[in-house]
């Protein structure tokens, strides 16, 4: 076949989310099946607005993943920055003000993670997970350990986390929002392409002309950018700042990209996988809920799709 | 002992995907013998020895030990057979003491299964003695020179009662000194012990010195096999590089301009110091040396790769400072790197994102990447190139060898490179692919007056594609020579200390 003609689709070459499309099928049937409720609009709603509160982690996590690198501090971000917002509309600042000081703060943990990593050189899981732990502790400093009112403001402030938009809850405009702004930054930018390139060898990408420090160190401030937003659609919908919100998030995330089939070693995967990703866990917890099994079952449940996932991506590296 | 005949090897064939390493290979090795293996890079020496050790497995052939012949080798059976191979990089468990190096695996226990500290260390001790060697088995294998961890890797070969000891250049990382050391301790295990010795090197002074028999191997075959009292250098060296190059090498006159590249005093790597040279438009210059000679540090250094290089640079006329890879392509530099499949290749990903991605500035459309553009100079690539590939979308990790390499020559040729700087570009590729890129080279060299300068430890290969050579050893620039005029064996000489 010569070079330039397109090949014709071959079941070697179909896309990677292939078996992604697959279990996502074999789930919502089966959860109709299990439940009358589940294709009732409201629980529709209800699991894609879930979709939409881990999903912006899981983008994320994916930016993150794709240069072979790991966030723990997501959960804690979202605990702090909930906390800072919450304070200052307590003490009357205005919404916006408020959410952006909030943001700002967020995206300094970002700042420090990033630095850490790329002139300190502190490998990625040791520098988040020392200030996912440090920023947990700020969250709870100003907090003073219990949770934050939102004053009068928090009514108005419930439309980013509760409210509706053509009969959509707000959550999932952003993370439609998210989603393309994600795809197209991965897909069309030669930022995107230098994200691929440092996941798959930094040696080769820094010898290719890229500079391998500052896309790591931007994709850090994404992630932590990402963490802020869905830190304040998590504050508006439970009306009040805890400093304990969002324990775990960063496994969530993590499981996202990961059934996404985002590979953990760098390089591979994409938006498109990782909203698959976060509908499978939210379709899954939704059944869960639904078929009654208690929280904590759920949470074996999901460790084993963890383990699972990856397991997956094991064997298929195994065949590669 | 019964058997005399330590090892026997007989018609061991190894082939990768695309190069055949090893073409039936056969010698033997009597007890106490003192066999030295030579070659050029990429003679199959490496190969043979990951054969012998079990780390790879030959497609046909047999392996005896002391009569035995081995059936599946893995390591653990080579290992059992008594043949220990030491390789250059060592390994070692660096945070370890030498105790528990020397018995690694095998440590002594006492009831209930607790190491016994005391009895690992009075047998390191021991044996460590029993070789003459100054060391403390309590010492951590870090703290230790190069030359020490060797001798631990000797005394960790005994212990395991090994016959047999491959050494992979054992003296490239030794003084003068420690080399006559372990040239004594080779001797006594040899004539007390009866322990036989395979001693892989590049420095012919030492095989005549300490070998009592050689094997010459070329193009993963024994080319030559005699004993070292019967051979002087010069034949030993015609014997390792004499191949027929027949028309491998394509021939060209080449069009020489204007200069396009000059370094003075150039250090870099640690290893490169004081070096000059130049390149001219349409030249093709090669930069020769073994292993250690420093031609890897002298291209990352004029790419801009090394942060510590210095240097006063001149491109095309205008002096520059390269402060990264980054700079060294803006400026028209090019590098293809010595180790393609993790500095050259994004292995992961597909043929079009290998080409591109060191000019996607040149493919935008406003924000965003034209598709349009990119698929246009993809495909300019592949057809200009010759890429076999069966689309721009194919994981390039899919792809042979030889078109891997034109994957990322031709980024270069995307990036509109000017001075190419080819590190090693035919390791790895068959013959076949070789000329496809010696065909490249030239071609690039004529059309496009492309400067190239191509390191290289092959010699026909330097000698055949080069207008000019440089000789490099031990981190300075030995000779130039007009690679028309030389020869081989004058090459060989500026390359070693002889």
């Amino acid at each position: 076949m010569s070079a330039t003609t397109a090949s014709r689709p071959t079941f070697r070459n179909l896309p990677r989310g292939f078996g992604l499309i697959i279990a996502l099928v074999v789930l919502i049937v089966a959860a109709s099946l299990i439940s009358p409720h589940f294709l009732n609009p409201i629980n529709v709603l209800n699991v894609l607005r879930q979709v939409a509160l881990y999903g912006i982690l899981g983008v994320g996590m994916t930016f993150i993943l794709l240069t072979a690198g790991i966030d723990l501090s997501i959960s804690s971000i979202v605990g702090f920055v909930g906390v800072v917002a919450a304070t200052l509309m307590g003490m009357g600042y205005p919404i916006l003000l408020a959410c952006l000081i909030g943001v700002g703060g967020g995206l300094l943990i970002g700042v420090i993670n990033g630095l850490g990593i790329v002139i300190g050189q502190v490998p990625p899981f040791i520098m988040t997970l020392g200030s996912m732990v440090m920023t947990r502790g700020i969250a709870l400093m100003i907090a003073d350990g219990s949770t934050v009112n939102l004053g009068p403001r928090g009514d108005e402030f419930f439309f980013l986390g509760g409210g509706f938009i053509l009969g959509v809850p707000t959550p999932i405009w952003v993370f439609a929002l998210v989603c393309v702004i994600a795809f197209v930054v991965l897909r069309l930018s030669p930022f995107g392409r230098a994200i691929y390139a440092v996941g798959s060898s930094p040696e080769a990408a820094r010898l290719a002309g890229i500079n391998v420090g500052l896309v790591t160190f931007s994709v850090y401030l994404i992630s932590a950018g990402l963490a802020s937003l869905s830190a304040l659609i998590f504050l508006s919908r439970l009306s009040v700042g805890d400093p304990n919100s969002g324990v775990g998030l960063e496994l969530e995330a993590i499981t996202i990209a990961v059934i996404g089939g985002t590979s953990l070693f760098g390089g591979e995967g994409g938006i498109a996988g990782t909203i698959g990703g976060a509908m499978v866990l939210a379709i899954l917890a939704n059944i869960l809920n639904l078929a009654g099994v208690s929280p904590f079952s759920q949470q074996v449940v999901k460790g084993l799709i963890i383990v699972f996932a990856v397991l997956l991506e094991a064997g298929r590296r195994r065949r590669a | 002992m019964p058997e005399s005949t330590a090892l026997a090897l007989q018609g061991i064939t190894k082939s990768f995907p695309g190069v055949k390493a090893l073409k039936q290979v056969s010698f033997s090795l009597e007890a106490g013998e003192i066999r030295a293996l030579v070659g050029e890079n990429g003679a199959g020496k490496s190969t043979l020895m990951k054969v012998l050790s079990g780390a790879y497995s030959a497609d046909q052939g047999k392996i005896s030990v002391f009569g035995e012949a081995i059936d599946n080798p893995t390591p653990a059976t080579m290992i059992g057979k008594g043949v220990a191979v030491i390789y250059q990089e060592m390994a070692q468990a660096p945070h370890l003491s030498v105790a528990e190096n020397v018995l690694l695996g095998r440590l002594p226990r006492r009831a209930g299964g607790l190491v016994d500290w005391a009895e690992a260390r009075r047998q390191t001790a021991a044996v460590l003695e029993r070789l003459g060697f100054d060391i403390d088995p309590a010492a951590r294998i870090d703290t230790l020179s190069v030359a020490k961890r060797q001798m631990v890797e000797i005394a960790r070969a005994l212990t395991r009662n090994a016959r047999i000891i491959v050494l992979d250049e054992p003296s490239a990382v030794l003084a003068a000194s420690e080399i006559a050391q372990l040239f004594a301790i080779i001797r006594k295990l040899s004539a007390e012990d009866g322990v036989a010795f395979v001693y892989i090197s590049h420095r012919l002074v030492e095989v005549f010195d300490i070998a009592e028999t050689v094997t010459v191997m070329r193009d993963g075959e024994v080319v030559h096999q005699c004993r070292t009292s019967e051979i002087d250098s010069e034949t030993l060296i015609r014997h390792m590089v004499g191949r027929e190059v027949g028309d491998i090498f394509p021939k060209r006159v080449p069009k020489i301009g204007e200069e396009a590249l000059r370094v003075s005093g150039l250090s870099a790597g640690g290893l490169v110091k004081d070096a000059d040279l130049y390149v001219r438009r349409g030249e093709i210059v090669g930069l020769f040396g073994l292993a250690g000679a420093g031609r890897t540090e002298t291209l990352k250094g004029l790419f801009g790769a090394d942060r510590a290089s210095r240097g006063a640079l001149t491109l095309n006329g205008k002096a520059v400072h390269l402060v990264s890879p980054r700079d060294g392509l803006a400026h028209g530099l090019g590098l293809v790197p010595e180790d393609r499949k993790v500095a050259g290749l994004f292995l992961k990903q597909s043929v079009g994102f290998n080409i591109t991605i060191s000019s996607l500035k040149h493919l935008m459309a406003g924000p965003l990447l034209s598709r349009v553009k990119e698929s246009a100079l993809v495909d300019t690539i592949i057809r200009r190139l010759r890429v076999k590939t069966p689309n721009a979308r194919a994981a390039v990790q899919n792809l042979s060898g030889g078109n891997q390499q034109k994957c990322v020559i031709g980024r270069l040729v995307g990036a509109e490179c000017t001075i190419m700087l080819a590190d090693e570009p035919t390791r790895g590729v068959d013959v076949g692919a070789k000329r496809e890129i010696y065909d490249l080279l030239f071609e690039l060299s004529d059309s496009r007056q492309l400067a190239i300068v191509i390191a290289s430890s092959e010699l026909p290969e330097i000698l055949n594609l080069c207008d000019r050579v440089y000789v490099m050893r031990e981190g300075r620039i030995t000779a130039e020579l007009d690679a028309r005029q030389t020869s081989e064996e004058e090459v060989m000489r500026y390359a070693t200390h002889n």
